[in-house]
């Protein structure tokens, strides 16, 4: 390229002020340029801020999608308080003989399998609601009770009536569903005395018709689902496909009813009669405990539940149900950010200036602990904020000295002596640097409201809510508007005092016994207010806390 | 050009005298680059305040210690006019291989003095993308490295593309001779 690199860098390189036309002078371009820079700071904010706002919904969304599996994965049919809802879908062993007796009736269903299982998912779902009803379109064969008590003393087999599946889900159809499924799987079992009695005052009492089609629907289910895989038996069935139901009648009266009713938990194991049973897993589910549900539907005299002489604390699951009431105390370390913004040259001045430190938080409250791991708080919560307000200033400085001796003159030839005095400006430059570190205490509210997951001794919690916050300045150091460093206490200090935030945070506690719990928490307390009372300056801080506590449940 | 530190300090505080102490001295350095590659006259001048406004808020990140003022403005002015050119939608690195021939005036030609009408007329009527190459390696001295970056092209494009600007232009200057001996020019 040498062969025009001379004359093309002479050229363009020069650098004259004359080869600059008009329009270009300070005056003429200083506005615009600092309106370019008020645009360019505001784009930067605003991108400054999505970015924040990103990262503070962000993870609370990954927690939340987290928590939501978790959940999910938690609430499996065998995992949940109701061991009933593991016993619908649990096969049964095909291996497994089916007995008939002269005492016993068959019951013919005929429900398709796609739809047993659409039921059974829809029996869960009205578990979870206790009583609620649901109509489902798969027709399932029901019995009504009143039928078969009146045709079982002229036929050996129940009427059924054919309806939506209404279904109810209460104590008495899930016993009814595990006697029959004992009955059908091993045949041996006889229901005790007490447990037919009590059978039959169920049916004795006032029930109706459609008050026991859930019990129906539910048995039929449960029968139908368990049976789902015995194939071997069913061909010996009158009806090929349908599942029979063995409904045994009471021994103890010597009436004709048919008696549903279910075997005495302290029987002898399964493994006891029939050892083909005693392998299978289905029926050592059988004597776990059935939650609380029962004490919401059932209202005639209770049968004696599994959950009664079950050897599990049942207060455990008591205590579900029961709003807890606990004591909160929690300490750690805070950090903040001090993010001013603003169109303004002072928001600039105030970021340069101040950098956040690191401060200490203590918090106590009070937590509700109510339905499904779901809770309100309340949290009292004292911040000590630091910040460090650093300036160093260099700055040229005239100095007018007014009447000041400059100099003297001697006449060569008189040797007058002339003094000479004029007002001088003297120049200088000073250099100054301030470092302070200032603290204020923020003073907290925060209402909140999540839940928390429990994995055996852990406790997950959740929550988020809005916190009313009071802050109190210490004196110390800022800088003003023209850049001057001044003191400020609680009263000069320009900032609000009062300020609305949005918290949320995340703890994972462990019990340690049965009240007590200690764990670590972190929170977030966004600032939703402006803090700052100068004009054209944003300031919406953001303190992260992180400590560990303890809890401790009242009830 | 020479900013002494005093006026960089004085920017750092955001003083408006420092602003104005800096655009008066580097001022003919910045329009010398804009013109370079902005050629309508009208747009040269939002092109020069972007450049101060983006100096003035950037100013604090400029260490001393990595190299001197003069080039930290030439790679901030020049990012800016690249900017202004893409938004533009005017720059496009890549011209075809079949829009020159390589070996019509391949031989070594020397032009001993160019007026400045000529090298106008040069840059004027030179592709776009060609031009940028051209004033970015030769002028501004990056290296095609630092092209690649900037426009986002590997080197060995900025390479290629910089040869095929160079026959570009002894092309063009050998036609304007032509030309000029015919009288017609």
């Amino acid at each position: 390229m040498d062969f025009f690199d001379s004359d093309m860098k002479d050229y363009f390189n020069r650098q004259s002020q004359e080869d600059i036309p008009e329009g270009y002078d300070w005056d003429d371009m200083k506005e615009p340029i600092f309106h370019k820079m008020g645009t360019a700071q505001q784009t930067a904010a605003r991108s400054r801020s999505w970015f924040r706002k990103f990262w503070l919904v962000a993870p609370l969304f990954a927690i939340l999608c987290l928590a939501t599996y978790f959940l999910s994965q938690k609430s499996s049919p065998l995992d949940v308080n109701d061991p009933a809802d593991g016993l619908l879908s649990e096969p049964v062993s095909p291996e497994l003989p089916l007995m008939e007796s002269s005492l016993m009736e068959k019951i013919t269903l005929e429900q398709p399998k796609e739809k047993i299982v659409a039921d059974n998912r829809k029996d869960k779902v009205a578990q979870a609601t206790t009583a609620q009803t649901t109509t489902t379109k798969a027709s399932v064969k029901e019995v009504n009770q009143t039928g078969v008590t009146s045709k079982a003393t002229s036929s050996p087999t129940t009427t059924f009536i054919e309806k939506p599946a209404t279904q109810s889900m209460s104590l008495a159809p899930r016993r009814m569903a595990e006697t029959t499924t004992r009955s059908l799987t091993s045949g041996t079992r006889q229901p005790s005395t007490a447990q037919l009695e009590t059978t039959q005052s169920n049916i004795a009492t006032n029930t109706t018709p459609e008050e026991s089609v859930p019990q129906s629907t539910t048995f039929s289910e449960q029968q139908t689902t368990t049976e789902k895989p015995t194939q071997q038996p069913l061909e010996s069935l009158p009806n090929k496909g349908e599942r029979p139901l063995v409904v045994e009648p009471t021994k103890a009266d010597g009436s004709t009813l048919p008696k549903v009713g279910w075997p005495q938990e302290t029987e002898t194991t399964p493994s006891e009669e029939s050892p083909s049973l005693a392998n299978e897993p289905v029926l050592r589910n059988i004597p776990t405990p059935v939650p609380s549900l029962s004490e919401d539907t059932v209202d005639s005299p209770q049968p004696k539940t599994e959950a009664a002489t079950s050897t599990l604390p049942t207060e455990s699951l008591s205590t579900k149900a029961k709003a807890q009431i606990s004591l909160l105390l929690i300490g750690g370390a805070n950090s903040w950010t001090m993010p001013y913004e603003g169109d303004n040259p002072y928001a600039d001045l105030k970021r340069e200036t101040t950098t956040p430190g690191l401060g200490w938080q203590v918090s106590s409250g009070i937590r509700w602990k109510g339905r499904k791991g779901f809770y309100l708080q309340g949290r009292l919560t004292l911040n000590k904020l630091e910040n460090r307000f650093q300036h160093s200033l260099e700055r040229d400085t005239l100095v007018l000295v007014e009447n000041a001796h400059v100099s003297t003159h001697t006449h060569g030839i008189n040797s007058v002596r002339r003094e000479i005095y004029r007002d001088t400006t003297i120049i200088g430059s000073f250099h100054r640097s301030v470092e302070q570190y200032n603290y204020s205490r923020l003073l907290s509210f925060e209402l909140s409201g999540g839940k928390e997951w429990e994995a055996g001794r852990w406790r997950i919690t959740t929550g988020a809510g809005l916190a009313f916050s009071h802050l109190h300045m210490k004196e110390g150091k800022d800088l003003d508007r023209n850049g001057r460093i001044y003191d400020y206490d609680q009263s000069s200090a320009r900032l609000k005092r009062t300020h609305l935030s949005l918290h949320a945070g995340i703890g994972v506690f462990y019990q340690l016994s049965n009240k007590l719990s200690a764990g670590v928490q972190s929170s977030v307390l966004q600032s939703l207010n402006n803090w700052s009372e100068e004009d054209g300056v944003d300031l919406k801080p953001r303190i992260n806390n992180l400590g560990i506590g303890l809890r401790y449940r009242l009830r | 050009m020479i900013i002494s530190t005093s006026i960089l300090a004085s920017c750092k505080r955001k003083e408006e005298k420092g602003y104005k102490a800096l655009y008066r001295h580097s001022l003919p350095y910045v329009f010398s680059i804009v013109r370079r590659y902005i050629i309508r006259e009208e747009e040269r001048k939002d092109i020069v305040q972007e450049i101060f406004a983006t100096v003035f808020l950037r100013i604090n990140h400029f260490d001393p210690a990595k190299g001197a003022f003069k080039y930290w403005l030439r790679k901030i002015a020049v990012n800016q006019c690249l900017m202004y050119l893409r938004k533009e939608k005017r720059l496009k690195h890549l011209v075809p291989l079949d829009a020159i021939d390589e070996n019509k005036y391949a031989e070594e030609m020397r032009f001993d003095a160019l007026s400045k009408t000529m090298i106008e007329r040069l840059l004027s009527k030179m592709p776009e993308g060609y031009k940028t190459i051209f004033l970015l390696t030769i002028i501004d001295e990056f290296t095609h490295s630092e092209v690649g970056k900037m426009l986002n092209i590997s080197p060995e494009t900025s390479r290629s593309q910089l040869s095929r600007a160079k026959v570009w232009i002894k092309n063009r200057l050998h036609q304007d001779t032509k030309l000029k001996a015919n009288g017609l020019f």
